[in-house]
């Protein structure tokens, strides 16, 4: 058997079923024996009725209807008129007949290539294809056909640039369809070299371009004219290869694991961002495209560069265009981007999950694009699942529920007063809490228009885990009455939770306005319901969290006699360098996690929605009022909206419940609330 | 011919039918050939193929392989088809 030309790997397109019977070809191509039927079935369709489709069992409407249709220009891709009438060549083909040039390439050149390759990777990152953006850079399809060193090391460092980004995207999973394109085709991205030997190749073409940079200068310097533009050349390549060479080195530092790297990620974002302006400045002195005609799908593009490379990869589905960044909005992107991945780093600073929460939010109101948000996902949670690569998640909730309202049972003197059942129930209840909460801050990683229906399915946990928290509450009031019935407990861990739910409650309601969901006449039925409800419960929740946080300071100090201040991180055990890192901030931020001032802005925002609805609300408050006069009817009206909080979340979900079961026993409802 | 001799008494149905599922070669007026698996047709020869490979040149023809462009499932105008080629080879439907 002869052999067959090896086919391309890197395509994944299987070959071709060619009809020719000679032994030149491979062992399992299906024979054919084709036999004409033009007429017969023209015929046989005579039989059919109007409108009758014939065909077997499995077949159905909706798979005809998913069907392309041939000759239909906008369906039909390989039409003709859709084709293109220029040449396609790949790589190797190009540099056999000297189309493309893999040695010997000047400095305008390079900063051409360089300059194109950074539109098309950020081109990419805007949800577009690889093969439609990167890698209609034929050089990136083959790095080590390229002779030139610099060249050769440049795509092999945007090649591992691209790798980098792409497996930050994956692993975080915050991104959707219209967000980022994670099919890669096939193609290999330098998985042959490794990272560190890709930084000190770029490297020592730094040093090269230094050298002739010195050299040139001392021309220069002796009047030499021609050498003052071939200097700015070098300066403008050398440049370059410093911001590329940064870049990798920063993303390689992001994807550490226990998140050590990003301190010097960050001084290496403030080394890239100096280069900007200059890269920037210098955008003119590379190779530009010559006049071509734009079609459709085909524009014109620099040596080595071929928007069409790779058509026969994309689905056969509907033509899709795909519009190139100009390389001054490639490098205005860069800069943004590096600007908003030095903001997430804020996120190691926090010590509880509350923090993280803020921090989380107020980027998510910045619509950050999908690297930095996948970034910021992963610096929390490392695919080790560790809380900045070192805390368990439990007990890092548990560090959490401490700072929001010291439940006596979380103190570290507690730890050989209870008994090994309470600890378990707190355990468990710790446990359970780990998917929901970490998926409250999974969904302010996805882009704003898909948070809303994240928060609705995210409503009916937060219920369920409300339900045991409310349980464990139960509980442990009961211990405790046991124990000392001179002290209640107040429902601690419910409160925590509650916290969170109403948060994804008004972070529901309110993404509504942001989505133009509501119809004019209908603000003020919304503007109520955060006002009299959402609002108002939010308030009460952290008021009451505040006076929990006093009242088990002074029980902690009278029956367990150590002070608040024991109150640490890990004290459980945990003697490690990280663990008395953490403890000393968590000592300086034990009661600031919200602040005077945040109280005052939630009252501020209560003003606002009342002054834009004050005729409606009058008779409504008047009502409310009769209601809300002693301070046991206040009791029953608190527990009773506690019951509405719960049917809505549910509504909101999309169950219902039945309003028969009792969804909490009533009796054992703990006094402060 | 061999198929069409046999069911002489067939009805045109019956001989679509037992076309279904079976490897066809469609070639258009585009002069494009489009290979697939026959799922479906209709009164104005409007055909549906599974599987479909399209072929710029008529494959076997010229000493270079062709590669396929893979298109899924396909939907062929009735007008558009020049003629139709069906694999006879595993045909076992006989009288």
């Amino acid at each position: 058997m002869s052999q067959e030309s090896s086919s391309n790997v890197q395509d994944g397109v299987q070959q071709s079923k060619d009809c020719s019977r000679d032994d030149k070809t491979a062992l399992y191509i299906p024979k054919y024996n084709w036999e004409c039927i033009t007429d017969v079935f023209v015929e046989a369709c005579k039989d059919l009725e109007l409108g009758e489709l014939l065909h077997d069992s499995t077949f159905g409407l909706f798979e005809a209807m998913s069907a392309i249709e041939m000759m239909d220009e906008k369906m039909d891709a390989g039409m003709m008129c859709n084709q293109t009438k220029r040449p396609v060549l790949d790589l190797h083909t190009s540099v056999d007949t000297g189309l493309v040039k893999v040695t010997g390439l000047t400095y305008p050149e390079l900063i051409g290539i360089m300059d194109s390759s950074l539109s098309c990777m950020v081109t990419w990152l805007e949800g577009h294809s690889l093969a439609q953006t990167v890698f209609t850079n034929l050089y990136l399809h083959d790095p080590h056909k390229v002779e030139d060193k610099p060249l050769r090391t440049f795509c092999l460092c945007m090649l591992k640039i691209v790798d980098l980004l792409r497996d930050r995207i994956n692993k975080a999973g915050v991104y959707e369809e219209e967000d980022f394109q994670p099919l890669t085709y096939g193609f290999k991205m330098g998985g042959d070299v490794t990272d560190v030997k890709v930084i000190s190749t770029m490297k020592e073409v730094e040093e090269d371009l230094n050298r002739a940079l010195r050299h040139l200068k001392g021309q220069v310097q002796e009047g030499n004219a021609e050498s003052t533009i071939e200097y700015q050349q070098c300066g403008a390549v050398c440049t370059r290869v410093k911001f590329f060479k940064g870049l990798l080195s920063m993303l390689v530092a992001l994807s550490k694991d226990k998140c050590e790297g990003v301190p010097q990620a960050k001084k290496l974002i403030s080394q890239i961002l100096e280069f900007i302006e200059p890269i920037r400045s210098t955008i003119s002195l590379g190779i530009v495209p010559e006049d071509r005609e734009i079609t459709k799908n085909d524009y014109p593009t620099i040596m080595g560069f071929d928007p069409l490379i790779n058509q026969r990869l994309l689905p056969p589905t509907f033509p899709r265009y795909t519009v190139i960044h100009t390389r001054e909005d490639a490098i205005s992107y860069v800069k943004k981007l590096l600007h908003r991945i030095d903001t997430a780093t804020a996120v190691l600073n926090a010590s509880n999950i509350q923090e993280v929460f803020e921090v989380f939010r107020e980027f998510s109101d910045t619509s950050p694009c999908v690297v930095s948000r996948s970034i910021l996902q992963l610096m929390f949670l490392p695919p080790s699942r560790k809380v900045f690569g070192v805390h368990t998640l439990t007990d890092f909730l548990k560090d959490s529920v401490r700072a929001f309202v010291m439940p006596p049972v979380l103190s570290p003197k507690a730890h050989t007063s209870i008994s090994v059942e309470v600890k378990q129930y707190v355990d468990s209840l710790m446990t359970r809490a780990v998917r929901p909460i970490c998926t409250v801050l999974q969904v302010l990683g996805h882009n704003r228009a898909r948070q809303r229906d994240k928060w609705a399915h995210l409503l009916d946990d937060l219920v369920t885990l409300q339900d045991e928290a409310d349980k464990v509450d139960g509980y442990l009031h009961q211990v405790q009455m046991k124990a000392d019935p001179s002290h209640q407990l107040g429902s601690s861990f419910g409160t925590w939770v509650l916290y969170y739910t109403i948060h994804v409650m008004l972070a529901y309601t309110l993404s509504g306005f942001e989505l133009e969901l509501y119809a004019p006449y209908e603000y003020h039925y919304v503007y109520w319901y955060l006002y009299e409800l959402l609002y108002s419960w939010m308030y009460s929740t952290i008021q009451r969290a505040e006076s929990f946080v006093i009242e088990h300071e002074a029980y902690i100090a009278n029956t367990q006699g150590g002070s608040a201040d024991d109150f640490q991180i890990g004290s459980e055990g945990d003697h490690s360098v990280e663990g008395a890192r953490v403890r000393k901030k968590l000592k300086l931020k034990k009661r600031e996690w919200i602040s005077a001032e945040t109280l005052q802005s939630i009252e501020e925002r209560r003003e606002e929605y009342t002054s834009t609805n004050m005729n409606f609300k009058q008779s409504v408050r008047a009502d409310n009022r009769n209601n809300l006069v002693a301070t046991e009817e206040d009791d029953a009206a608190h527990r009773s909206k506690n019951n509405d909080l719960h049917f809505i979340n549910k509504r909101i979900a999309g169950k219902y419940s039945k309003p028969e079961m009792p969804l909490r026993d009533m009796n054992v409802r703990v006094g402060v609330m | 011919m061999l198929q069409v001799q046999m069911c002489g008494a067939c009805t045109g149905k019956e001989l679509l039918q037992s076309w279904l599922n079976k490897s066809m070669k469609i070639k258009m007026t585009d002069g494009r050939t489009l290979i697939g698996l026959f799922l479906c047709t209709d009164k104005d020869r409007n055909v549906i193929l599974g599987s479909c490979e399209e072929y710029l040149k008529p494959p076997g023809e010229g000493g270079k392989k062709e590669e396929p462009r893979i298109l899924g499932l396909a939907m062929v105008p009735g007008h558009h088809i020049v003629s139709i080629q069906v694999d006879a080879l595993r045909d076992v439907k006989l009288l």
